[in-house]
């Protein structure tokens, strides 16, 4: 075995050594009442309820808090790459537009919950249309930071060849805008996941409601069950989106 | 030739703003939006300048809330900032640290922080501390990533020469490994300050019983619009000016490297 593989596997049995310590530690804290058994169940109470992320109220809610959210990645991205091309491709409007973006995007978004629930009343649109604006903002910004990158001499020697504008657009500037793009999209799918999470914390229904209702029941083994799981569900998207997006960029 | 000349202009945004703001004002008054939802931009400057001379907004002091908001964030920076510049610099500057936490590192990032605000509420409560903490777990991984690669993106020639000239340790990193990581570092940091800012206001907003994002909630209950806008308008601007000012302090710092 090479010793670069002998060391990456003596660091894998480390990472999980640190895992199954921190695991038992807390276990122990819980056991020894450092930690209140009343709100952190120990993590063998957590095996024993574990059934119920395989129940069909967990599955339910998982449901109602994914398919507005694959509708609003979906309508932020379209949004974001067509206003993303169009503010991008004309600089006195990026000029204009693109600071207060940035302000918003730098901003909790939180904040405009409450308008968007009185525009769109609470329910499935507003839902939508605020996951959608986490994913556009974020498409938005990177699409027009990307088409502002765009080497000239590429767009140049195109024109020389002879290609058209929509020719350049397709095979000199979307090439090059593209793992840009994916990394942006990744970033907008992590934000519209916590997005989502804040509107049915907030507001009810989903993963988010389901755990509001357990911690108002005060059975926080369902809380801990119930966030662990997506969060290690939005992980492997996560995870995922990133090996294609280094997949995607390896060219580069 | 016109383009160029518009392109010049140092004050588009400011012309957009304009237009924005007389949209907003005319839409609730010619009856397109409704005024008890969006009310008109004058009406809420009317009531900013109230909040600001009166100190009362929805019959509450509003500046033990802003600043309890500001002290949260505070304390979140406080312990955010040594904390991760610490877990930065080992994790980009000790090989075998760097080869064992870092994937840590990145598996707690790829988790949305906010799915785990309900396990800080159950175990730390609905008061201040939880506000702090969920700070700092919302700042420190984009705060700790940036430092790391801004330790790793350190030129090894620079360490070797300072070597020859008999650097040691302390003035290693003293005199060349932190100025040269510093691009990374003040962006981890300004990152870092931002993101804890929108962790504390998330936190209030989903519960809490100070605080600006309190006042959302408040303002969202009582269906007053007006006030709702005023506190909306005040987290954008906290949040606009520390996030220039943070990249203004970035610039000047990092002046020398662009001599």
């Amino acid at each position: 075995m090479k010793p670069e593989n002998k060391l990456k596997i003596i660091v894998l049995f480390i990472d999980l050594m640190i895992i199954v310590s921190f695991i038992l530690l807390w276990e122990q804290l819980v056991n020894y009442k450092v930690l209140d058994p009343l709100f952190t169940p120990s993590p063998s109470t957590l095996l024993k309820s574990s059934g119920f992320i395989y129940s069909q109220r967990f599955i339910n809610a998982l449901i109602d808090s994914l398919y507005p959210c694959v509708l609003g990645i979906t309508l932020g991205l379209l949004a974001g790459l067509g206003v993303g091309i169009f503010i991008g491709a004309i600089p006195p409007l990026r000029e204009a537009i693109f600071v207060y973006l940035n302000i918003v995007q730098m901003s909790p978004k939180i904040i405009f919950l409450p308008i968007f629930t009185l525009l769109f009343k609470t329910g499935m649109l507003s839902k939508t249309l605020f996951i959608a604006l986490h994913m556009f903002l974020v498409i938005c910004i990177t699409v027009i930071s990307a088409l502002s990158g765009v080497k000239q001499i590429y767009v140049n020697v195109a024109k020389v060849m002879g290609a058209s504008r929509l020719q350049i657009f397709r095979e000199v500037v979307f090439p090059y805008i593209s793992p840009i793009l994916f990394g942006g999209f990744r970033v907008g799918v992590a934000a519209s996941f916590v997005a989502s999470l804040a509107y049915e914390l907030l507001l009810g229904g989903g993963i988010g409601g389901l755990v509001s209702l357990y911690a108002m029941k005060l059975m926080p083994e369902y809380v801990y069950l119930a966030t662990i799981s997506f969060g290690i569900f939005c992980a492997i998207i996560n995870g995922t989106l990133i090996l294609m997006e280094r997949k995607i960029s390896s060219w580069r | 030739m016109f383009l160029r000349k518009v392109r010049s202009l140092p004050i588009l945004p400011i012309y957009f703003l304009a237009i924005v703001i007389c949209i907003w004002e005319m839409l609730p008054r010619i009856g397109l939006v409704n005024p008890l939802i969006i009310p008109p931009f004058t009406e809420v400057i009317r009531v900013f300048f109230n909040v600001l001379i009166t100190d009362e907004i929805m019959g509450l002091k509003f500046t033990p809330h802003l600043l309890t908001t500001l002290s949260e964030f505070a304390y979140a920076c406080a312990l955010m900032l040594p904390l991760g510049f610490s877990i930065g610099f080992c994790v980009g500057q000790l090989k075998y640290f760097g080869m064992i936490f870092e994937p840590i590192i990145y598996l707690l990032y790829a988790i949305p922080n906010l799915v785990l605000y309900p396990i800080f509420l159950l175990i730390l409560g609905i008061g201040e501390l939880s506000k702090i903490v969920f700070g700092i777990f919302v700042g420190i991984f984009p705060c700790t990533i940036y430092i790391i690669s801004g330790f790793r993106q350190v030129d090894k020639s620079y360490i070797r020469v300072a070597r020859l000239f008999g650097a040691k340790g302390y003035q290693l990193i003293r005199y060349v490994i932190i100025p040269a990581a510093m691009p990374g570092i003040l962006l981890g940091i300004r990152l870092g300050i931002c993101y804890a800012f929108i962790g504390v206001i998330l936190a209030e907003t989903l519960g809490s019983l100070r605080g600006l994002g309190y006042l959302i909630n408040t303002a969202t209950y009582l269906f007053n619009q007006r006030a709702l806008f005023v506190v909306i308008s005040i987290i954008l601007i906290i949040s606009t000016c520390l996030h220039y000012s943070l990249r203004t302090l970035e610039k000047m710092m990092l002046r020398w490297q662009m001599t």
